[in-house]
């Protein structure tokens, strides 16, 4: 009698212990960090592009395509596009249920490469537009899944990080990329019982195994595979004020950076990890405090983010990928341009400089707005 | 025979005068992009964004949008006679942080949209 009970709780024992390992694989474990620091690039010269941002609401994203500048507004429906030397050109889209409009303003939006034009409304509308802005099709993200309402019961009582419907678009990346044939979504939990606001148990799970993008197939808008989670650094304290996650598409793979995190992380096509690259800024020095709860979050946050340096916006152009950063209290800020794995060049700007594109043997990059002269400012370097 | 003359040739200047459309256009009085500063939280902060009518016809707000709940918006007056000047009241109480608000006003003046923006860093 006694032998079978201790058998039965071995047994009972081994199998928790592999319901804990089931399903869950770490896909950071033995992933390999790229690249050589061979810092040679210290200063850049900028020629400034000063661009009336008259009829716009200041507030928005910045894309080169071709030989193009464009202007995608988050407040006012529409796409302003502008020459290399800044002279306004004309508008694109509005706001409408006729066949080229949208009803919301843009938050996001990507150039394809081949032609098209995708943008993601706050109606959570996407929409394809072919080269002339005229629109091709739409569609509402998730509108395939089943929205039953016992399903949303069911994962309010049961949060599962693998069901789509945990997720929804993570608003505060305000960025959408065009990946192959998918379009690359930010997502985010905004569960209570799974985010990481609060430091609890659950809080942890959601470090771990929360996933950070979504597919969307471009063609027929169907929801396609969720993948990547945090990355290690957000399982060692909880600070969810420099969890933003940044990232861009080039030569067939996303390139992805979160504020805390000085690696950058490389997937394919299938948002497989492949690897790792990128260094610490030497004015970023890493050490964030936690904050318990949400309540701490929304009370610190602001002030902690002007107090440590974090890693911004990411773009990856003409072999070479740039990283913007926010130094650690009143320093400045940074740019880290890296030529295929390598870090090669770490600049310093008073402002925030993040790389837009390059055309015509110049790169491209936007500074802050200025406000009082409602203007935008556009700069081009060469390396 | 001069008679016909004449009127071939008024008629034919009023076929070939120019009949521009008149349009309405709007036009911030004072700046767009109001920054009120540092508020304390909790106080209640009202202000009035001004604009004309700039252009030849009737300019009509048909709808006032905000970016944040924590604003009230009140338009003054829908019909705005060109020539004159009209306002939109801002009332705000705002969070604790920085805010950057957008007033959208949708119209049917020349560029559709027209924003003003509130800039506050409210504090405890």
């Amino acid at each position: 009698m006694k032998n079978r009970f201790f058998l039965l709780l071995a047994v009972l024992c081994l199998n928790s212990m592999a319901c804990r390992d089931k399903g869950f694989v770490d896909e950071y474990s033995g992933i390999i960090h790229r690249g050589q620091k061979d810092i040679a690039i210290r200063e850049v010269s900028l020629d400034t592009l000063f661009v009336d941002a008259s009829h716009t609401s200041l507030d928005g994203e910045w894309h080169l395509n071709g030989d193009k500048l464009y202007f995608i507004d988050r407040s006012l429906v529409g796409v302003k596009e502008f020459a290399l030397d800044g002279q306004y050109i004309g508008s694109h889209i509005e706001r409408g249920r006729g066949p080229n409009e949208v009803l919301q303003s843009m938050l996001a939006g990507d150039f394809t490469g081949i032609g098209d034009f995708v943008a993601m409304d706050r109606g959570w509308t996407v929409s394809l537009f072919n080269k002339d802005f005229e629109k091709k099709k739409s569609y509402l993200l998730f509108e395939d899944l089943d929205n039953d309402a016992q399903v949303w019961d069911d994962l309010m009582k049961n949060p599962d990080p693998e069901e789509h419907r945990m997720y929804e678009f993570f608003i505060n990346s305000k960025c959408i990329r065009f990946l192959k044939d998918q379009i690359i979504i930010p997502v985010i939990t905004e569960h209570v019982d799974y985010n990481g606001f609060y430091k609890t148990a659950n809080s942890q799970n959601f470090w771990l195994a929360s996933y950070n993008f979504l597919m969307i197939d471009i063609e027929n808008g169907k929801t396609g595979k969720l993948f990547g989670h945090y990355p290690p650094i957000f399982r060692e304290s909880n600070m969810p004020a420099f969890s933003l996650l940044n990232f861009d598409t080039g030569d067939g793979y996303l390139y992805c950076s979160y504020g805390a995190d000085s690696l950058i992380y490389v997937r394919d096509v299938e948002g497989k990890l492949v690897k790792c690259m990128g260094f610490a800024a030497s004015s970023v020095k890493g050490k964030y405090p936690e904050t318990s709860t949400f309540e701490e979050y929304s009370q610190y946050s602001m002030q902690h983010r002007k107090k440590y340096g974090y890693y911004k916006q990411i773009k990856a152009v003409n072999g070479y990928l740039f990283r913007s950063y926010k130094k650690d209290g009143d320093a400045g800020y940074g740019l880290q341009i890296y030529k295929g794995e390598n870090l090669v060049g770490d600049v310093d700007f008073a402002e925030e400089l993040y790389v837009i594109g390059y055309a015509e043997g110049f790169y491209y990059g936007v500074l802050p707005v200025d406000m009082e002269a409602e203007r935008f400012r556009i700069v081009r370097f060469k390396l | 025979m001069k008679v016909i003359i004449v009127i071939i040739l008024l008629f034919a200047i009023d076929c070939f005068a120019t009949n521009e459309a008149r349009v309405p256009e709007l036009t911030f009085v004072g700046k767009r992009i109001v920054n009120l500063g540092v508020i304390k939280e909790g106080n209640v902060v009202k202000r009035k964004i001004y604009f004309t009518n700039t252009g030849d016809s009737l300019l009509i707000v048909n709808k006032v949008a905000k970016s944040c709940n924590c604003t009230a918006v009140t338009l003054k007056d829908l019909k705005t006679f060109p020539g004159d000047t009209n306002s939109v009241t801002v009332d705000t109480k705002g969070k604790v942080g920085i805010s950057v608000i957008d007033i959208v006003m949708s119209t049917n003046a020349r560029y559709r949209e027209y924003v003003a923006k509130l800039i506050m860093e409210v504090k405890k």
